[in-house]
């Protein structure tokens, strides 16, 4: 059924050929692709904008048409041609029993065309009298200029013919060809809910002839870009373009019908949609509803200048500076500039291109370490090796799957002080058992299994029962990922391990509260550092073991769902004084009372590791620069804080920090970029600015200017950036990973042990 | 030019004179040679290393003149990422930079940009590396 638009239809022929209505159309007869044309005149989308009339073939675009065209082809077609058409369109229509009571039959069961944005399946049938609904106004027009069509088999679309329908149809036309805000309501979803009887401005103009061609073909243009727009809103916004904005658009439509052109409306159409879409494109967790404390303790605390001493300040300077550039700009230029951004005026230095023309040679150390993995198996011994070379050369050989059987013995061997494995994937058990036996571990300080998985089981460690325990001068125990260490294994650890201070069981995952607890117990005097990264452990039952500790410093308890801001509060208020890490990534309970408590009673803290936290906003920030003022590092990874936020934070407590992570805080951007080079200019190494969008040339440039000591930079997903700031910067040692280029170079060794 | 040179001497008293430059491309040395204070290193100009063995500090001069030179041929950053995608056959770049001062005309050859280490003394070298710093 894809017979072409028939051209007889005149001025409405081009209607028809776009809208390839000739589908539903028969071919018999001219009235018929008239007819259609006319229909398809009126169908919106196909008409004057429309290009392509399969787009308004399609089943969502064209719901209106379709049901012209199925009421059109009816009568015409006969029952395949209705039934085709019907079933082509998607349309409920029944097979129309008679050409003379087509019209009325029809309209009887003429669609209620709601065109809801959601989806196509919102055509609803009712059997109403056209002229009982308000609904179906502006459809019954088309639909009713369609049935006045349909007698007509035979005939001419003219205007006499009209006028057996006149009363009902052309006054709906013509209201809806004089329609101009009234019928649109704000509310709802379609303009023309509007009760407003049009029949009688209708039929005074139709009683002229030549008046009804115009209003026709008024109207037919209103509701071209109707249809248009309903058609367009249907497929470009199918995604839930909403109501109100069809509503919105419909009156904008009507009244600048003349003036519109489809394609116009199609564009507009198409940047709404766009709008529209980001918003139902974007993935929103669960909002996590506000805990109940927070809200009540919070909310004391609403104004910015309320905030602990420092971040206020801070802000305040932030604020004043920001007013001060404001002022000056918009009494140099009017150009307009957000009122949130500092503008940074940073260029590149002139002789930076000297500088960066320096390249770094790589160290000696660092290639006699690529030639000893290259030739691994040729070492015959590491005597005499330091430690923190053994640690390096042990990196390098797991890192390149050269770590075996015979290097671990070599590292093993002798009486050494630390044996350091990140990777033990490769090993089986037998093979660390053996090795492990073979080994004098009197003097072992530092033992590091990490991924050792496949190859600990709980008696792998054990002093299997011998009176002088196995590991006496051992203090730090790495076993991460050892997820066959259960319970009773741990107890052998801390059994065959008195001294031990560091323990680290991340993503251990058999081990449970009460392992741990029973750990805690047995090694209460010693323990410093706890790491408990991905265990499934309950939070509340481990605190009071916690609280128990007497010297803990490090704690870690990433990715352990149950912690709240209790166990924070509980365990801050016993150890705060003398804690130095903590570490909270992902624990999604955490949100602002925790920071309070912190900054509050952690005066010496180190490194805080916020990273993947949900809840947390400004104020957490606030409470964090009244209290910890010395921290080294700094990872807020992934959340909603604001640029002034971030800045007025690094002002106050940003003194000391080393490693600083603002991965994915949308709004970092030049205010953050200030204080990061105001305050952090001496002492900062690494910095982390992926996915910051705003981030731009100029600040960056700033930093790396005055960061002297920066020597990694991560840019991910920095779209601002160009290569201005790439060959403008005068910091040589600058590495900048993420823009361009491999993307692990920066995985040297000390990061990665970090 | 020769003013600015310096000794060091290895665990068998065989003594490397090199320039007072390529000896500061090791951290350790320059803190020695410019550390405030009356060292006799910094009067007399040289520095003894009693562990370290004779081939070991030769190769390490080596290296302090390879560092250097690798510096100071560096191409410029454009053509860079074109290096790098290229294979590594031995190529001639030409390279003109000018700066304010001064036109130079340095050559690359990427061939030899690579210091060449024997495995034998690699461990030994990677300990004495370690010490100085470099």
């Amino acid at each position: 059924m894809k017979a072409g638009a028939p051209p007889g239809g005149a001025e409405e022929a081009d209607g028809v050929q776009e809208l390839g209505f000739g589908d539903g159309l028969p071919p018999a007869g001219t009235s018929a692709p008239r007819r259609s044309a006319r229909l398809a005149g009126r169908a919106p989308a196909a008409a004057s904008g429309e290009p392509k009339g399969a787009r308004m073939a399609s089943p969502e675009g064209s719901r209106k048409k379709r049901k012209v065209a199925g009421d059109a082809a009816v009568p015409t077609s006969g029952a395949e041609e209705e039934g085709a058409v019907g079933s082509e369109l998607n349309l409920p229509l029944m097979a129309s029993p008679s050409g003379s009571g087509w019209g009325n039959t029809v309209r009887g069961r003429l669609e209620d065309l709601v065109v809801l944005s959601e989806s196509g399946s919102v055509e609803k049938m009712q059997n109403r009298d056209p002229a009982s609904s308000p609904r179906s106004i502006r459809r019954r027009v088309e639909v009713v200029d369609i049935e006045s069509d349909a007698p007509e088999e035979e005939v001419d679309t003219s205007v006499p013919g009209r006028g057996r329908y006149s009363s009902i149809e052309k006054g709906k036309g013509i209201f809806v060809a004089d329609y101009d805000g009234p019928l649109v309501e704000k509310g709802g979803f379609v303009p023309f809910l509007d009760r407003t009887n049009p029949g009688s401005k209708g039929l005074e103009r139709t009683q002229q002839g030549r008046r009804y061609t115009e209003e026709q073909k008024g109207k037919r243009k209103l509701v071209t870009e109707d249809d248009a727009g309903l058609t367009l809103g249907g497929r470009e916004a199918n995604m839930e373009l909403r109501c109100e904005g069809m509503a919105d658009y419909y009156e904008q439509e009507t009244i600048k019908e003349e003036a519109m052109s489809a394609k116009n409306i199609r564009e507009s159409n198409k940047l709404r949609a766009v709008e529209l879409a980001s918003e139902y494109a974007f993935f929103k967790p669960e909002q996590e509803e506000e805990s109940e404390h927070s809200d009540i303790q919070d909310s004391s605390k609403e104004d910015p200048a309320d905030w602990p001493g420092p971040f206020a300040t801070a802000m305040k300077i932030i604020n004043d500076r920001e007013k001060r550039l404001q002022g000056r700009r918009l009494s140099s230029a009017p150009a307009p500039s957000e009122s949130s951004e500092l503008k940074i005026e940073w260029v590149p230095s002139p002789g930076h291109r000297l500088r960066c023309l320096e390249r770094q040679a790589p160290s000696l150390k660092d290639l006699c370490l690529g030639t000893l993995s290259e030739h691994a198996t040729d070492i015959e011994s590491l005597e005499g090796v330091p430690d923190n070379l053994r640690h390096q050369l042990s990196w390098h050989l797991c890192n390149s799957r050269k770590m075996d059987q015979h290097m671990l013995d070599l590292f093993v061997r002798g009486s050494p002080t630390e044996i350091r494995m990140p990777d033990c994937s490769w090993a089986t058990e037998d093979q660390l058992e053996k090795i492990l036996g073979r080994a004098r571990t009197h003097r072992l300080t530092v033992l590091e299994l990490n991924m050792c998985g496949r190859c600990l089981s709980d008696g792998t460690l054990s002093s299997s029962g011998k009176l002088p325990p196995r590991f006496p001068s051992l203090t730090t125990i790495s076993l991460k990922g050892a997820y066959r260490l259960s319970d009773d294994g741990l107890k052998a650890l801390a059994s065959s391990a008195p001294q031990l201070s560091s323990i680290n069981l991340g993503q251990c995952s058999l081990v449970t509260s009460a392992g741990v607890v029973s750990l805690l117990e047995q090694l209460k005097q010693s323990l410093v550092e706890l790491f408990l990264d991905d265990c499934r452990i309950d939070a509340t039952s481990v605190l009071p073991a916690l609280q128990s500790l007497r010297k803990l410093e490090v704690l870690s308890v990433a990715g352990v769902e149950s912690v709240t801001d209790k166990f924070v509060h509980g365990l801050v208020s016993v150890h705060g004084p003398h804690m130095k890490e903590l570490g909270f990534a992902g624990c999604r309970g955490v949100a602002a009372p925790s920071l309070r408590e912190i900054g509050k009673s952690c005066p010496q803290l180190r490194s805080l590791d916020l990273r993947d936290l949900g809840k947390l906003n400004d104020r957490a920030l606030a409470h964090l620069a009244g209290g910890c003022t010395s921290l080294w590092r700094l990872l807020l990874r992934r959340n909603a804080f604001s640029d002034k936020a971030v800045a007025a934070l690094l002002q106050a407590a940003g003194g000391s920090l080393a490693e600083l992570s603002v991965n994915n805080i949308r709004e970092a951007s030049n205010f953050t970029a200030q204080a990061i080079a105001a305050q952090c200019a001496s002492t900062l190494r690494v910095l982390d600015l992926s996915f910051c969008r705003k981030m731009t040339n100029e600040g960056l440039g700033l930093i790396a200017d005055s960061c002297s000591h920066l020597h990694t930079l991560k840019l991910f997903g920095c779209p601002l950036i160009t290569p201005t700031f790439l060959g403008g910067d005068s910091n040589g040692r600058l590495q900048v990973v993420g823009l361009e280029g491999p993307i692990l170079r920066h995985l040297r060794f000390h990061e990665a042990s970090s | 030019m020769e003013e600015d040179t310096v000794k060091l001497i290895s665990a068998e008293g065989f003594e490397f004179v090199i320039d007072k430059k390529a000896a500061m491309v090791s951290q350790t040395i320059r803190n020695m040679f410019t550390s405030p204070g009356n060292f006799s290193e910094t009067r007399l100009g040289e520095v003894t290393f009693p562990e370290i063995s004779t081939p070991i500090l030769e190769k390490i001069c080596q290296y302090f003149y390879w560092h250097l030179q690798f510096a100071r041929c560096a191409i410029p950053c454009i053509l860079s990422p074109i290096c790098q995608r290229l294979r590594p056959q031995t190529f001639m770049f030409i390279c003109i930079y000018s700066s304010r001062e001064n036109l130079c005309l340095s050559f690359y050859f990427r061939k030899e940009s690579e210091f060449h280490i024997e495995p034998e003394i690699t461990l030994e070298l990677m300990m004495a590396a370690n010490y100085l710093h470099t």
